[in-house]
């Protein structure tokens, strides 16, 4: 165990130049999870963010078989599978949900029937389902960087209209707004972030960094941009407590990173329980 | 209009429904604030108020469908649980998946569920009644439909039906009358008038004022609390709607009243 | 692989008792998914019942670390989990949505760390996620019959009561029942599904043998009855197919089944006399050459 109060306890592992990588990797994947996990919690988004993280699996399996860029495929397996679902959600009989669960589901049986193909894959496939920050490369951390410099600018630029289109479509479209096409780009931005997220969390973690930080931010912050900043924040602490426990206590990165942003969320939601009940009794 | 009470009635000396002083609340939002209330039976009463004054709630907490923070609910001088079968609730209809697969008769059934119990089945006698219920909306020929391929009025009428086959000595109806045509209004008020005349008690929201002024016995106006409540011409006045639906109505001549929603 | 039409090209694989076992389960579990399936389609409960298969995965890896029944610490993880869904998602802040995504990345992550600890045992994550139904033994046959047959039981017994609830929950609350029992019994339903399919299908294609099937029937009939039904057929031969393409190509079940329910979904959602999507598009041009031009 390795003692908390000294500072040579942070520093160590700082030393490694695969730990800054990894740790500045998370970093930005934290963060821009913050700022997208905002629109997933106030939409109610998070099936389909976890259906992107499990969808995206067959274009990385395919880019990893013809030794394509592994985020590119991912990317285009994760924007095909948001135009199914929401052209199979448009039928009167089947649920959003409903669609999103069949999707990925086949998605991802399509991707373990194409990783089957090739032996060495067995070791990949658990390396993108769980993820590790500390196989991040210098190329890869330059990738992450970009991608997510990227998503923020055109947050930046798109924010008004998203917001419009999020939280009141009917006078978006009143306006003259394409409701249809500003959902698919928020949709797209999202599923990039996923593919971003990838090698860091791992796919089927990638949506707790989305909405569990996103959704503590909820619990304390009221306006849009307040929540993104929060998330982004307790985001970013989990990611750095995370790595240092993994490093520590040699347990997988991600588990660790979304770990710590949960107990966040169940002590931030234990004091916000019990301050309403203090509110109420007092107004009684 | 005057009640007719006919011979059949149900005991008449108890009241409808008696609430008193109940609070709900969502988390540290009040919604219904320490209301009290007592209807009489064997009448039509309207409840009305905004959007969001707490009027499905209201209904929600008398059948017992919503926890009570404080305060006490009687439904024909009992607590709710030894009356169930007597009380039938009418929910919204947007608040239903349509597409479901259930026919129309299957739908009007469920009126029957409470008086079965949890082991027996719906028989003969439960689907006559079904039947008989259909055949009062005018619906009987449409009773192996899909409820999908019904219009809204029609679909009200089957929810309609539904309570119709509990035999219940109180209806309770959450905005009937939202998005339905003035035919099926109609429809809805004669067999309501119906069950009065039976001496059962109706009571009914709607933010839509003037289907309420005509055929109502009395009005209840309502937003987080009771404003106002009594025959219709005393709580259809412009002060009374005025500090029940704010700045959102304008009051145009003596009974003319407009509202506007936004 | 020999010819379609003759029957030794079915008959001769079974003649190995793997062959026959996974033929048995394949059958069991179709039935189960599909039984189940309809009601999680009807209320809903697609993405419970992904938090729950997360929480499956964290029942087993605890109780491998414990020692106990690998199927008993599942269904007892699952079932908290759907519990903390109901508290949690009632709180107006969180929703419905947030509450299970929280939940579940909580149980898979704390299962992925765990799993640390159990490096000798359940190492091999691949087969727990994706399933190996050649591998399956007698006893878990046994099992999953018995599961089968308490689902039929139960289900037949309260049909009216878990219609009524997915329906109209509103009306249900007013007659005195009581929702929270009503779904509970169903989620308990769902739990034993996903861990009885866990086997079969994997942890992580589970939930494609509940949706599909299910949503299938729903695009083809008009009631309740007959969608179990066509939900049964589409489940058990998707999954008798799927098997047999597995082993005259040699890849693994649990995919091969799910892609094949998946492809029965997209031609049906297609093809769909009714609600299909060719019949709308055909709906739809006729109507406008029944307009005239402007």
């Amino acid at each position: 165990m390795p003692n908390l109060f000294e500072l040579q306890t942070y520093l160590e592992p700082l030393r490694l130049h695969l730990v800054q990588r990894g740790l500045l990797a998370a970093l930005i994947v934290a963060i821009l999870c913050g700022v997208m996990g905002a629109f997933v919690v106030t939409r109610g988004l998070a099936f389909l963010g976890d259906a992107l993280g499990h969808a995206v699996f067959p274009g990385v399996v395919i880019a990893y078989l013809l030794n394509f860029n592994l985020l590119a495929g991912g990317l285009v397996a994760g924007v095909l599978t948001t135009i199914g679902i929401s052209l199979v959600s448009r039928s009167r009989q089947i649920r959003e949900s409903t669609a999103i669960g069949i999707f990925y589901t086949v998605m991802f049986a399509f991707g373990a029937l194409l990783l089957q193909q090739s032996r060495s894959a067995s070791a990949a496939l658990s390396e993108l389902l769980i993820g590790n920050v500390l196989a991040v490369r210098t190329e890869d951390l330059v990738l992450t960087g970009s991608i997510g410099a990227v998503v923020l600018l055109i947050v930046g630029v798109m924010y008004k209209e998203l917001v419009l289109v999020s939280f009141d479509p009917a006078l978006a479209a009143a306006l003259g707004r394409n409701v249809p096409l500003t959902n698919a780009l928020l949709f797209v931005l999202l599923g990039v972030t996923i593919v971003a997220a990838l090698q860091t969390v791992g796919n089927v973690l990638v949506v707790a960094l989305l909405v569990v930080p996103a959704a503590t931010a909820r619990l304390v912050a009221k306006p849009l941009p307040a929540i993104m900043g929060v998330a982004a924040v307790i985001g970013a602490l989990a990611t750095v407590s995370g790595v240092y426990i993994s490093y520590y206590a040699n347990i997988a990165s991600g588990g660790a990173i979304v770990l710590c942003a949960c107990l966040v969320f169940f002590f931030t939601l234990l004091v916000q329980a019990g301050r309403d009940r203090w509110q109420r009794r007092g107004a009684q | 209009m005057s009640t007719a009470a006919t011979a059949s009635a149900p005991n008449h000396t108890q009241p409808a429904v008696s609430v008193e002083h109940i609070t709900v609340a969502y988390g540290a939002q009040v919604v219904i604030d320490d209301v009290s209330l007592t209807l009489p039976p064997a009448q039509i009463i309207g409840l009305i108020g905004p959007n969001g004054a707490g009027k499905t709630t209201l209904l929600k907490a008398i059948v017992g469908a919503q926890r009570v923070l404080k305060g006490q609910v009687r439904v024909l001088g009992q607590p709710i649980n030894a009356v169930r079968q007597r009380v039938a609730y009418v929910p919204q209809r947007g608040d239903v998946d349509w597409s479901f697969p259930l026919s129309v008769l299957d739908v009007v059934l469920m009126g029957r569920y409470g008086r079965l119990g949890l082991w027996r089945r719906p028989g003969s006698h439960d689907r006559e009644l079904a039947l008989h219920a259909l055949e009062q909306v005018r619906l009987v020929k449409r009773r192996s439909c899909q409820i999908g391929e019904l219009s809204g009025g029609q679909q009200q009428r089957v929810f309609l039906a539904r309570a119709l086959v509990q035999e219940a000595d109180l209806l309770l109806l959450d905005e009937p009358f939202n998005g339905i045509d003035t035919t099926t209004q109609s429809v809805i008020f004669d067999l309501l008038c119906a069950q009065r005349r039976l001496g059962r008690t109706v009571f009914l929201s709607t933010h839509d004022l003037h289907s309420v002024e005509q055929n109502c016995d009395q009005l209840v106006a309502f937003n987080r609390r009771v404003v106002a409540f009594g025959p219709v011409d005393q709580v259809f006045t412009g002060p009374v709607l005025h500090s029940t639906f704010g700045s959102n109505v304008a009051v145009v001549g003596e009974h003319q009243t407009l509202v506007i929603r936004q | 692989m020999s010819g379609l039409f003759d029957p030794a090209t079915f008959l001769l694989p079974l003649q190995q008792p793997f062959m026959q076992n996974a033929l048995v389960a394949v059958v069991l579990v179709g039935l189960l998914c599909a039984l189940i399936g309809t009601f999680v389609v009807l209320r809903g409960l697609a993405f419970v019942g992904e938090a729950m298969r997360h929480a499956i995965f964290v029942g087993v890896v605890l109780s491998f670390l414990l020692g106990g029944s690998l199927l008993g610490g599942a269904l007892l993880v699952a079932l908290l989990v759907a519990w903390l869904i109901g508290v949690l998602g009632r709180q107006q802040r969180i929703g419905e949505d947030t509450a299970i995504g929280v939940l579940f990345s909580a149980s898979f992550a704390l299962g992925i760390v765990l799993l640390n600890f159990a490096r000798t045992g359940v190492r091999d994550l691949a087969t727990m996620l994706l399933g190996n139904v050649l591998g399956i033994a007698p006893f878990d046959l046994a099992l999953t019959a018995g599961v089968v047959v308490v689902a039929l039981v139960i289900i037949g017994v309260f049909f009216k009561e878990l219609v009524l609830v997915a329906f109209d929950p509103a009306l249900a609350l007013a007659q005195g029942r009581s929702v929270v029992v009503w779904d509970g019994l169903l989620l308990v339903l769902l739990a034993l599904a996903l861990t009885t399919a866990f086997q079969t299908v994997g942890n992580l294609l589970v939930l494609a043998l509940l949706l599909a099937p299910a949503t299938t029937a729903r695009l083809l009939t008009r009631r309740i009855g007959p969608m179990i039904g066509v939900a049964m057929v589409v489940a058990v031969s998707s999954g008798i197919v799927g098997l047999y393409i597995s082993y005259w190509r040699n890849v693994p079940t649990g995919p091969t089944i799910v892609l094949v329910c998946g492809a029965v979904f997209g031609i049906t959602l297609l093809c769909a006399p009714e609600h299909g999507v060719m019949r709308n598009v055909a709906r739809q041009w006729r109507l406008r050459r029944s307009v005239p031009p402007a």
